[in-house]
């Protein structure tokens, strides 16, 4: 996926094609990028520091997202990146790969390594890779107030000297020690504040910026007088110096020798990354020396493997490791000993099969069922196209169509039964967002807390059985709110087996919201229809996916995750979450929506429409659906939620039968993917792939509806007196 | 591929096997430190050392069902049976 590996660390790929396209405002500014694992704040530090104008794209020729924004310290200005989680310079995701390569091809001032402080032991070795790599680092201590509750204590300022690189201490979810990051940013630009007498240059007090003369570049900065290389730019500290034993010294001072080309990274670590067997760095570095010393380089690296009884990756670590557990040690107080905390009793609970099951269900109770279908599904939606619409928007709309357009046929495109307005924006607006957005709100709230990770351990034996491990429970909940945003997210999965196989299920057997509020809400009041819809697909889920883990080959999956401590979300993370997902699904679907109503009046107006339902119907009614229920499935061609939203449509104007409903919706949930899933099922897994899953599903979702017809028809003929 | 084989880690010296219990063998509660790390895999002994789960690390095992979780250092991790025979455990005495 990632097709530009030549490019990384080489010196010839910057400013080239492989270059990242940044927002044209942020061209030429200082770059301060944050890196660190997942979950220690990152995005909330970036935030903080960007405020609103912020870009998210993917990276180039890949699907992971980065985020970019400005930052404005005392008139001076900075571009900042949101890095993907990293755990180590040596890649395995594409995260990672894609984080590795912000660093070292963009020329950041900064480096911001940003660590949880009750993990300071685990996140070291990171911090030392950049301080290794040459990189100006600086280090973030995040997460101090739950450090500080667990009774941890920390000397940072010990830290800073023994690391040789400023630390500072913050908990950004409050905005404590933000001010000392943003002297920390601001020094790294310009170094002035830093040597400034009587806090003159502070940057944060009005004016200080301009008096001592900051605000342009470093090099032009009088006061700068090479502060900021003391400051930021690690020292060859001693530390780096001690932490590999002898032996592997040797072999990365001999490999390094041999290296001849210019590198960005320093001849060391490139050969540090070689010995670990770095696959990019390799190839790099094939491509840049001579065959002839490649081969000798070759040679050297499989003697240095030889001589040891261990992998080089895992002795490099147990190194790194070796080499700070003295800094750790005399930084970093441990509490004796505490009883469990609230929150660890409460996690325990959720991890409980005993407990944690209920507990599940409970979440799914209030937090799908009552919140996504009742409240959103219901109150909202039947306020936005009662009132809003029905009352208040296309009354008056309609008149003024009609008055300023005088030909029926193209009011019809407009307010007719399938207009732009009345179908298009109707459907999107009053429909399918009052749902999706009650969704990703839900799914907002369950993701900052930390139960999923809990969730996944509680499943992973079940997804075992269907070729899944339990991390994929994450892309399957997200696809009950949008498959084609879960269908990206399948990438967190290790293995192209079980991507495939969770690809396959979102688009077989898991509703999106918009479709199951729709279809909870229809369903609503009819136990009979819903628990078996709920059954048939559930089924249907559980049935095709043990089927596809026999037959499609590979090896079994593996299960390991961490479990982030369950806290209270924050609410402003919460709803900057929920609107970007929002406004992520609006500008996905909306253009759809008003294309399909576009189609289907040009549709209609030419003939092609009723020939497809007319193709359609004997269809349908194989299934005991009336033959309007045609155009419903039509829809769903063009996004499911549109076909649930026209089956809500159909329902209420009371022209279908408990039965009919089961039938339709068990029918619908596992019909064709939307044209938006299928387009991401063709990039993400290929055409093969994508075409073979439609072909099954197509005919399958038939037969699945046809089998329940039949079976509920033979049962109530044998119930009947 | 040297990797493929199947290694015992913890013993830099190229010594005997560390005496070590396989974390998945382990009662629930049990307390101790990472002897090593037995896995044939480079990219899942990556992963666990990036959990620091690193020889000489404190570790107590919280729960065997459904899935093994355990508390390294400050951390608690969730792994199936297979990783949790992976890592090997000095049980303290107690």
């Amino acid at each position: 996926m990632f097709r530009r590996a030549d490019s990384l660390l080489s010196s010839a790929g910057h400013g080239g094609s492989a270059r990242p396209r940044a927002p044209r405002a942020l061209h030429g500014l200082p770059k301060v990028v944050i890196v660190g694992n997942p979950n220690v704040g990152k995005s909330v530090i970036f935030n903080y520091l960007t405020g609103a104008y912020v870009t998210v794209s993917n990276y180039p020729g890949t699907t992971v997202e980065v985020s970019r924004g400005k930052c404005r310290i005392s008139g001076v200005e900075f571009e900042v990146v949101d890095t993907p989680g990293m755990y180590s310079l040596l890649p395995i995701t594409e995260e990672e790969r894609v984080a590795r390569h912000i660093l070292l091809s963009e020329h950041p001032e900064l480096v911001l390594h940003v660590v949880d402080a009750r993990n300071l032991d685990r996140m070291l070795p990171l911090t030392l890779q950049l301080i290794e790599a040459g990189l100006p680092v600086a280090l973030v201590v995040n997460v101090l107030d739950e450090a500080e509750r667990a009774g941890i204590a920390l000397d940072l300022g010990g830290l800073s000297a023994r690391l040789g690189i400023p630390v500072v201490g913050t908990v950004a979810a409050t905005g404590r020690g933000m001010k000392d990051l943003l002297r920390l940013v601001y020094a790294g630009r310009c170094p002035a504040q830093a040597a400034c007498p009587a806090g003159q240059g502070d940057p944060l007090t009005a004016a200080a910026g301009r008096k001592s003369g900051c605000g342009r570049r470093c090099s032009t900065c009088p006061h700068a007088a090479g502060v900021a290389e003391g400051l930021v730019r690690p020292q060859p500290s001693r530390l780096s110096e001690q932490v590999y034993r002898p032996a592997l010294k040797e072999w990365i001072a001999q490999v390094a020798a041999s290296l001849k080309a210019d590198y960005r990274l320093s001849r060391r670590a490139i050969a540090l990354l070689l010995l670990q067997g770095d696959h990019e760095v390799a190839e790099l570095v094939r491509k840049s020396e001579p065959p002839q010393s490649w081969r000798a380089i070759q040679g050297m690296l499989k003697r240095a493997s030889d001589a040891f009884a261990e992998p080089l990756p895992y002795v490099v670590a147990l190194d790194r490791q070796a080499a700070l557990r003295p800094v750790v040690s005399a930084v970093m107080r441990l509490p004796t000993s505490t009883g469990p905390t609230l929150a660890d009793r409460l996690s325990a609970l959720t991890m409980r099969p005993l407990t944690g099951i209920p507990l599940l269900l409970l979440v799914l109770y209030f937090g799908l069922y009552q919140f996504v279908g009742v409240f959103g599904a219901g109150t909202v939606v039947d306020f936005l196209e009662e009132v809003v619409f029905g009352r208040y928007l296309l009354p008056p709309v309609s008149v003024l169509v009609r008055h300023l357009i005088p030909w029926p046929v193209w009011q019809d495109l407009v307010i007719g039964e399938y207009g732009l307005l009345t179908l298009g924006v109707r459907y999107a607006v009053a429909i399918i967002l009052p749902i999706v957005g009650t969704f990703f709100l839900f799914f907002s709230v369950a993701e900052d807390s930390g139960y999923f990770p809990r969730l996944a351990m509680l499943v992973d034996k079940v997804f075992k059985r269907l070729g899944l491990n339990g991390r994929a429970v994450i892309p399957m909940v997200l696809g009950f709110g949008c498959d084609t945003m879960a269908t990206m997210t399948t990438r967190i999965l290790e293995t192209r087996r079980e991507r495939l196989i969770a690809t396959f299920l979102l688009a077989l057997a898991v509703p999106c919201s918009a479709q199951l509020g729709v279809i909870l809400s229809l369903l609503a009041g009819k136990p009979l229809a819903m628990a078996v819809w709920a059954g048939v697909v559930l089924g249907v889920f559980l049935l095709v996916g043990w089927l596809t883990a026999r037959l499609l080959p590979g090896s079994e999956p593996s299960f390991y995750m961490e479990l982030p401590p369950l806290r209270l979300p924050k609410l402003s993370n919460v709803l900057a979450k929920t609107w970007a997902r929002m406004k992520w699904y609006f500008l996905e679907v909306f253009p759809i929506f008003l294309l399909a109503s576009a189609l289907i009046w040009l549709g209609r107006l030419t003939g092609l429409f009723g020939w497809l339902v007319g193709l359609l119907a004997p269809v349908v009614q194989a299934l005991g659906l009336p033959r309007d229920t045609a155009v419903v499935f039509l829809f769903g061609f063009f996004r499911r939620d549109y076909g649930a939203a026209g089956l809500f449509d159909l329902a209420r104007s009371g022209g279908l039968t408990v039965q009919q409903l089961a039938v339709a919706a068990v029918t619908l949930t596992i019909f064709i993917p939307c044209i938006a899933q299928f387009s991401v099922m063709l990039k993400e897994r290929g055409v093969k792939a994508a075409l073979a899953m439609a072909g099954f599903i197509f005919p399958f979702a038939f037969l699945v509806g046809y089998t329940v017809n039949w079976v509920w028809t033979a049962v109530a003929a044998l119930l009947a007196p | 591929m040297r990797n493929r084989r199947r290694f015992r880690h913890g013993n830099p010296a190229g010594g005997p096997a560390p005496a070590g219990v396989r974390l998945a063998d382990l009662p629930e509660g049990t307390a101790g430190h990472v002897a090593a790390l037995v896995t044939r895999e480079p990219e899942r002994l990556q992963k666990l050392m990036a959990f620091g789960i690193l020889p000489g690390m404190p570790i107590t095992l919280l729960q065997r069902r459904p899935a093994f979780v355990f508390q390294v250092g400050q951390t608690q991790v969730a792994v199936d049976e297979r990783i949790a025979a992976d890592i090997l455990v000095t049980p303290s005495p107690d």
